[in-house]
């Protein structure tokens, strides 16, 4: 029975172009783009700090002493700066002004840090808000990188370049971590993401059998109402593992994502993940309504899910409040553990069972309050 | 042996009766008609009668089985075609028999042949491979009917079949209907608010009104039931006192601004005693022995009520949607 409902859903499935696109292309098409704008979160830990911004166009004007002009300069374009030359202070404040230069650095020529005559940097705060103090941070850091060269100098090779007086190590117990690449924010965002709009296509599946009276008829034939419903729930399932790892495939093979951790550990994750979607599914079905009542609140559960989890925003980014409300979704501890998993060398199912665990946990609540609401309704 | 008994059915909806003091029962070569209005019933008490539903109280046997007790056996026995087009429209007509058929439990070259007989039953042989959505809407009823024979069920449950059919394909639902109830033997269970239809068809009726059943038999046992013709007033006036007055009429029932009574040998005496007694008659109908009167004056409808365009009452909607559901 089993078999005979895969395969009508599955031809189902197959015969309708929109619902192939939109399981497995829209969410490629997704993943690929924000992947690309995701690129500004690349990071290695063996870089150093400035690696991980964004590089930025910095106007440079300084009538001062050429030698310190040219430490200066060369300090910032070691650092996240692609160095715009400028005549003057006002060339500069223009060029930051009209957008041609992220920022602006402007040496008077009576530059005298110790004596009180300052430099001026030139920013626009709407611009990269979220990084204007690390900008700014970098400025300065390059220009007292430049500043004190001459009294580094004196103190011999063995002092070293700054970025050689802090070394950088991993707390013990931690794994070590690859490359975080813009894709390995993108591809299980996206993922997840995509695998939980499986709740509309249930809903929406179950709603249309309801309409059309295919329910009626598969609930006339002698097939007990459990295995019925497992029935049309486990196509679901293998089409949401299918999707899921469709885009990780593609992520891997053509966007060259680096999955740190085992496969076991990724495929565990994603059967429960997909289990959860699956789940929510199988409650939204059975909570019913009209199949455009289904869209519309089912959209925005989606949708809604999706936001406060991090699929959307990246969770690093979130404050720790919305990190905190997130947990209420499966998706965050997909998320969470697709973390891990990507993020970490050597991650195993073990590491992994705490968000693998509370998945499943939120599958069996929104089946097992799915399968009473259907219940109920006779 | 009964194919189908159903005894003291009931359902309610949220606290209002949908189906009460339900009992029917349907032999092999039986062809029952159960007729109402939308809203009478007729859904619910199908969607019971087909193990979808369940009664609050009440048993069903199919076939002997107890159909709340051994459902997988007695859905055995049963074959129901719904009023909606319960088919997968993207996938072609074998497509959707082998799917239902395999759900049924048949295999291999069982689930062929129920499949080729299924299909030859509705002469749809040659359109096997086409898309259900590219038939017309009368090869799609009887693909619809098609499905509900695999399997070779004893006991065949048809809602409102004929549905949006246009008469061509009517008559060859009709002819198979015939056909499976006489030369097969089945016992058929066949729903409309068609009056027509089912006068031509059943063998027997059940009528069904605001969820009790008010009268069942063949059709000229109701006839016989209910007498000989009657008429049926609308008066503007005080019913109750003109009800009194016109006793020596046999007065069969007073509702509303109506009077239901014998035919009278002339009406002259009759209209003079109603504006005698402060009445005045508006409208005059005679009520003959026909189905359609026979549903007049055992439901107590309006006639203006009969036809299928009936708006579908809330109750109808209401109970359409939990048996969805």
């Amino acid at each position: 029975m089993i078999r005979a409902m895969i395969e009508k859903d599955l031809r189902l499935l197959l015969a309708d172009r929109g619902a192939l696109f939109a399981t497995f292309l829209l969410p490629l098409v997704f993943l690929g783009t924000f992947g690309w704008i995701y690129k500004s979160f690349d990071r290695s830990p063996e870089k150093g700090a400035n690696d991980a911004l964004p590089r930025q166009k910095l106007a440079f004007a300084a009538p001062i002493d050429p030698e310190l002009r040219e430490r200066v300069q060369k300090a910032l374009e070691s650092g996240p700066f692609r160095v715009i030359a400028a005549d003057s202070a006002d060339e500069v404040e223009r060029l930051v002004a009209h957008g041609d230069a992220a920022l602006g650095l402007y040496l008077p020529a009576d530059f005298e840090p110790f004596a009180g005559a300052r430099g001026v940097l030139y920013q626009d705060p709407a611009r990269e808000p979220r990084f204007a103090g690390a900008f700014a941070g970098a400025v300065q850091g390059s220009l007292a990188k430049a500043i004190f060269a001459p009294q580094m100098a004196l103190l011999g090779p063995r002092a070293g370049a700054p970025e050689q007086w802090i070394e950088q190590r991993r707390p013990r117990g931690l794994r070590a971590s690859v490359d975080l690449d813009g894709f390995q924010v993108s591809t299980p965002t996206n993922a997840v993401l995509f695998v939980f709009f499986l709740v509309l296509g249930m809903a929406l599946s179950f709603a249309e059998e309801r309409r059309t009276g295919t329910f009626a008829r598969l609930r006339s034939l002698p097939i007990r109402r459990g295995p019925l419903l497992a029935a049309k729930l486990v196509p679901f399932a293998l089409i949401g593992c299918a999707q899921m790892l469709f885009l990780f495939g593609i992520a891997v093979l053509v966007f060259g994502l680096e999955i740190g951790g085992d496969l076991s550990a990724l495929l565990a994750l994603t059967v429960a993940t997909v289990l959860a979607a699956v789940g929510l599914g199988f409650l939204v079905a059975s909570i019913g309504g009209s199949e455009k009542q289904i869209q519309s609140y089912g959209t925005l559960v989606v949708l809604v899910m999706g936001l406060v989890s991090g699929c959307m925003v990246p969770r690093f980014v979130l404050p720790e409040s919305a990190k905190q409300v997130g947990l209420l979704t499966p998706h965050a501890w997909a998320l969470d553990g697709y973390a891990e998993v990507l993020g970490r060398r050597g991650t195993t199912v073990v590491d992994v069972l705490p968000e693998i665990g509370a998945l499943l946990a939120f599958a069996a609540v929104f089946t097992a309050v799915g399968a009473g609401l259907f219940a109920r309704r006779g | 042996m009964n194919l189908l008994r159903a005894v003291g059915l009931a359902r309610s909806y949220a606290g209002r009766v949908a189906l009460r003091d339900f009992d029917l029962s349907v032999s092999p070569g039986e062809v029952v008609g159960l007729l109402g209005l939308n809203g009478a019933g007729k859904t619910t008490a199908i969607s019971i009668l087909a193990g979808v539903l369940r009664p609050d109280r009440g048993s069903v046997e199919v076939d002997g089985r107890d159909l709340l007790r051994e459902p997988l056996l007695a859905k055995r026995a049963l074959g129901l075609v719904p009023q909606e087009l319960a088919l997968y429209a993207d996938l072609s007509v074998a497509e959707n028999l082998r799917f239902f058929g395999r759900l049924r439990g048949l295999r291999g070259r069982e689930l062929e042949a129920s499949l080729a007989y299924a299909l030859s039953a509705v002469e749809l042989v040659d359109r096997a491979r086409d898309p259900v959505r590219e038939l017309s809407g009368g090869m799609q009823r009887r693909i619809n009917v098609a499905v509900g024979l695999l399997g070779s069920p004893r006991l065949l449950i048809l809602d409102e079949p004929a549905v949006g059919v246009d008469a061509l394909s009517r008559a060859q639902l009709f002819q198979l209907v015939q056909r499976l109830a006489q030369v097969e033997n089945l016992g058929i269970l066949y729903t409309s608010h068609y009056l027509e239809e089912v006068a031509a068809l059943c063998t027997r009726l059940v009528i069904l009104h605001q969820g009790r059943i008010v009268a069942q038999g063949r059709l000229d046992e109701l006839a016989s039931r209910v007498g000989e013709e009657s008429v049926e007033l609308e008066v503007d006036g005080p019913l109750d006192a003109l009800a009194a007055v016109l006793s020596a009429q046999r007065v069969q029932r007073a509702a509303g601004e109506r009077l239901v009574l014998a035919s009278p040998h002339d009406l002259a005496p009759l209209v003079a005693t109603i504006e005698a007694h402060g009445g005045r008659l508006k409208q005059l109908r005679v009520l003959g022995r026909d189905l359609e009167s026979l549903f007049l004056r055992y439901t107590g409808v309006e006639a203006e009520h009969l036809p299928s365009a009936v708006p579908a009452a809330a109750a109808a909607a209401a109970a359409r949607e939990e048996v969805r559901r």
